[in-house]
């Protein structure tokens, strides 16, 4: 993974044309939600400048995957019951006013 | 009713990544872990103003956002300056060879000032759109296109990554932006 591309100490060149201009010109169109972005990973894309044809794209997924821990501590699972059970006891207090 | 469960079970899952996000500010995960609950609390409080439908996610990395920026202005500490002068100065120490170790990688994100790397992690790690990610900060997508290329040039320099800004669009988006294109 980390050897694509980058064995030569380039990268690709696959995808890019004259018009890979980035910041991307106007008219150029943006990626618009998470879904298209995540599936840059895959293809090179033209106007995404941290794809998967660059190295830093790559890093900075991968050191941020590793701060993503799936589990919840509990003080926010507790924390979140804790903010709904006082909430429907003030919509209790609010009905019986 | 159904309204208030589905709000809570959208911030349970948003929890792991706004931990990792607050992580990649402040660099500290018990300081990120009570940022995170500040961000729930205010959260659950201004549900109201909160549209179903609309992204939860990017809604909550706002308030997160917002929380970190006003307890920095409390503790009365300095953001980074933007210009990112001492991070010239303190160079990574590069690997040697193309691929990058993890630990040299931290260190020179750490080393961006802190408008260049919450721009880098939304758009090339959090997976938002430029647009989403103008948002989340209050400021233009040029604004976002601009930090993130400069974050992009930085790193590359700070890591000394050969490649990858020799041609191309990191070349000419380096030229362009050091013609003060954008601020």
């Amino acid at each position: 993974m980390a050897g694509t591309g980058s064995a030569t100490g380039r990268i690709s060149l696959e995808g890019v044309t004259p018009d890979t201009v980035w910041p991307a010109k106007a008219g150029v169109r943006q990626p618009m939600n998470e879904n298209e972005t995540r599936s840059a990973a895959g293809k090179p894309r033209r106007d995404d400048p941290l794809g998967a044809n660059s190295e830093i794209g790559r890093k900075l997924r991968e050191y941020y995957d590793g701060l993503m821990t799936p589990d919840v501590p509990d003080r926010f699972t507790e924390l979140l019951s804790k903010l709904e059970t006082a909430e429907s006891q003030r919509k209790k207090a609010g009905d019986a006013e | 009713m159904s309204h208030g469960a589905d709000f809570k079970t959208g911030l349970l899952g948003a929890i792991p990544s706004l931990r990792a996000f607050a992580v990649s500010l402040s660099h500290n995960s018990d300081k990120a872990d009570d940022l995170v609950q500040e961000t729930l609390v205010k959260a659950w409080d201004k549900q109201m103003s909160f549209q179903p439908g609309t992204n939860l996610k990017a809604w909550l990395f706002t308030i997160l956002r917002n929380e970190f920026y006003s307890q920095m202005r409390k503790r009365g500490r300095e953001v980074q300056d933007s210009e990112g002068t001492m991070t010239a100065r303190l160079a990574v120490h590069p690997s040697q060879h193309g691929s990058l170790d993890l630990k040299d990688f931290r260190a020179a994100l750490e080393r961006l000032p802190e408008d260049q790397r919450e721009a880098v992690i939304l758009i090339g790690a959090s997976g938002f759109s430029y647009e989403e990610a103008a948002e989340i900060c209050g400021c233009a997508v040029g604004t976002i296109k601009s930090r993130v290329s400069r974050a992009r040039v930085r790193l590359q320099e700070l890591l000394s990554i050969e490649g990858e800004g020799d041609y191309g669009p990191d070349a000419i988006a380096a030229q362009v932006m050091g013609s003060g294109a954008a601020a």
